[in-house]
């Protein structure tokens, strides 16, 4: 069976968490909900509030009594009757207030203004407004005293009575609605999870895809595939890896190729040397015996005698010369090195040329590099021989040292003519000569020996026209160290 | 094929939920008497609805709360189309401080009806007697005599002093989205009786109180 992509395990897992997370949170919700409608609408609470309904309707007999009771005295008394002979409120409300029934608002009105039959003696009735009300005649027939007691504490009560009963016939609407609010709310939040996982699912997948097609473009052999980086995390970290390791291998299928095709080529020159340099003194005593044993009395033969003597006998040397260069080639000897200094093999090889125009621009103090010295001279002989040759006898060559990280850089500039792009790739293989003279093993045995150091050497054009030979040697990390240490 | 994006699907998911947790409810009209037939020209109607209030509409209007009572018939064809329609509404309010009940009939008249004992008010509200239904003649075609009852004890200012106690309840919150205090939806239509005109008992106005 297939496995699931790991893509939708992260998403699966992230929902999951967040509907597990929902479910024990709506259960949690669900309790405190009901335990916060239970505080509030219960039995208790009812009881209580009808309770209080009751006394506040026994309240409202008491008090509509008392204003019946006192709208009959102040018909009858004596000094009521005076008070209201002179409408004097003041004392009215005074009298009132000995009661024990205050907030009375007392005023006068005309009968006609109050539609209430007062023949038979006051009446108390309740008015729209919510108050009580005693309406009395006034001795003069044609007024009427009215006295209104307002009962906002009663119908406070009675509102809170029917607010109560409206919520407790709502109540299981509401912790519904309650409950659906909250899963509606809960519901955003899974689905916000969701996109979440998706986006954290696939950025976590989309580059480990990119990883798994670059191996496979590796197990192709195709080495020149790169993956976009496009992050600075710890997965762009990866691939920067990978791109990193497809680069080495590049780099090391280049080396291995040179170093067996360099090595192709010094087995072709010992053989070559080995062939050629058996027969060349035969041929050259032969030549010269031939000469030698002539007696003859024929000048002219004499002379064609010894020019093709010399010209053979010169040929010859020539040949051992080319000989003695492939047999150099094919027997580099190992490298001995020990520390040394850079700046000094430059001198050292610049005092040979004293008819050549050489500026040095040197770094005044290098680090020790692992040299052997006598290569590095000969690397030198050789790319100061190729700059003179480019130059011309009225050029000038540059040699200039420096440092950079953990590198030491020697640079060799001429003023010739330069290195055309397309031959600086094969420059360096042996063979190879953009010169009339020469085998083309210069080039070769300095980057044979510059790769013998662990360094590189690369072949630009400089600002000034002329070819720029760039030589790199890894400083020693002890050295490197000492650099980092000097202030 | 039809693709449903997230968005649907989670409307759908939710409106089913709700569906789910609220399910219809059986619309019934007791009845103890119905009795439909011709008198003079009117088509009339004798209704005795039984149990009008429910035991929570009484304990509420005991408690003073005042009630909404809307009472709607109508006809239809057998094609189910609307022939005429008839609606009783009233208020009913209930001073507790003076124990008396008003049953307010705003329609089709203005009345008013006090009452110091809650049974009066559920006659009055109950019986009806010689409901006018229709002016005659009717196609004589089988016709459905429906009816629908709305007894709401929530007033609106009983809606916005609970909307106040229920601070959760704004307009625009939520809450709103999933409860409403404006209540109740109407209710369904109920049939209470098939007939043909033609095949109605037929009344002498003069017979009738």
């Amino acid at each position: 069976m297939r496995a699931i992509p790991l893509r939708w395990r992260i998403i699966s897992a992230l929902i999951g968490l967040a509907l597990g997370t929902t479910l024990a949170l709506s259960m949690l919700a669900r309790y405190f909900l009901d335990l916060s409608l239970q505080t509030s609408v219960n039995v208790e609470m009812g009881s209580a509030l009808t309770g209080a309904l009751s006394l506040a309707k026994e309240n409202y007999d008491t008090k509509k009594r008392q204003l019946q009771d006192i709208g009959n005295t102040l018909s009858t008394a004596p000094h009521m009757r005076a008070a209201l002979n002179h409408k004097d409120l003041e004392a009215l409300h005074t009298m009132f207030s000995n009661t024990g029934i205050t907030d009375l608002k007392l005023h006068l009105k005309t009968l006609h203004d109050i539609n209430i039959d007062l023949t038979s003696g006051p009446v108390v009735s309740k008015t729209q407004n919510d108050e009580l009300q005693l309406a009395l005649m006034m001795p003069d027939s044609q007024h009427a005293l009215i006295a209104q007691l307002p009962l906002d504490a009663l119908i406070d009560v009675e509102n809170a009575v029917h607010t109560y009963k409206h919520i407790e016939m709502e109540e299981d609407d509401l912790r519904l609605a309650f409950l659906l609010a909250f899963l509606a709310a809960a519901a955003g939040v899974v689905v916000l999870a969701s996109l979440v996982g998706i986006r954290i699912g696939f950025s976590i997948t989309r580059p480990l895809h990119a990883l798994i097609k670059g191996t496979r473009e590796m197990a192709r052999d195709n080495l020149e595939y790169r993956i976009p980086k496009g992050r600075d995390d710890e997965i762009g970290l990866l691939i920067e890896s990978f791109n990193q390791m497809a680069q080495d291998l590049v780099e090391n299928r280049r080396k291995r190729l040179e170093a067996e095709q360099i090595a192709a080529w010094r087995e072709i020159a010992r053989r070559l040397a080995h062939e050629i340099k058996n027969p060349l003194t035969p041929i050259q005593l032969t030549v010269q015996q031939m000469r030698d044993k002539y007696d003859g009395d024929d000048p002219a033969y004499q002379q064609l005698v010894a020019d093709c003597t010399e010209i053979v006998t010169e040929e010859v040397e020539n040949l051992k010369l080319l000989v003695q260069e492939f047999a150099n080639f094919a027997r580099m000897p190992s490298l001995s090195l020990t520390p040394g200094d850079l700046n000094t093999s430059v001198h050292d090889v610049v005092r040979l040329y004293p008819d050549v125009k050489v500026r040095l621009d040197l770094q005044d103090t290098l680090p020790l590099i692992e040299l052997d010295t006598e290569q590095m001279r000969r690397v030198l002989i050789n790319l100061i021989e190729n700059g003179i040759d480019a130059s011309g006898k009225k050029g000038q060559i540059t040699i200039s040292t420096h440092t950079s990280d953990d590198t030491t850089t020697l640079s060799v500039i001429d003023t010739g003519p330069g290195v055309p792009i397309e031959d600086r790739a094969r420059i360096f293989q042996p063979y190879v000569s953009t010169k009339e003279s020469g085998m083309g093993l210069g080039l070769a045995v300095v980057r044979s020996i510059i790769e013998d150091h662990g360094g590189h050497i690369s072949v630009t054009n400089a600002p000034t026209g002329g070819a720029q030979f760039d030589i790199q040697i890894p400083i020693p990390e002890h050295a490197v160290q000492q650099l980092e240490e000097q202030p | 094929m039809v693709r449903i994006n997230i968005q649907t699907e989670i409307a759908c998911l939710m409106g089913l939920l709700i569906l789910l947790l609220h399910p219809a409810q059986a619309q019934q009209i007791p009845k103890e008497h119905l009795e439909v037939y011709v008198q003079a020209d009117t088509l009339r109607a004798d209704i005795s609805i039984d149990s009008l209030f429910s035991k929570r509409a009484i304990d509420a209007i005991e408690s003073g709360m005042t009630t909404s009572i809307a009472i709607q018939f109508r006809l239809l064809t057998d094609r189910g189309d609307p022939l005429y329609g008839r609606s009783i509404i009233k208020r009913l309010e209930h001073d507790i401080w003076e124990g008396q009940y008003r049953l307010i009939k705003q329609l089709p008249r203005p009345d008013t009806l006090y009452a110091t004992r809650f049974e009066d008010i559920q006659t009055a509200c109950s019986e009806l007697q010689g409901l006018a239904l229709a002016p005659l003649p009717l196609p004589d075609i089988p016709i459905t005599f429906q009816a629908r009852i709305d007894v709401n004890p929530i007033s609106p200012e009983q809606q916005q002093r609970t909307r106040r106690w229920l601070k959760v309840l704004k307009k625009g919150s939520l809450l709103e989205f999933f409860f409403s205090l404006e209540k109740p939806t109407p209710s369904n239509w109920i049939d209470l009786l098939i007939f043909r005109p033609n095949a109605l008992p037929h009344l002498l106005q003069e017979t009738r109180p």
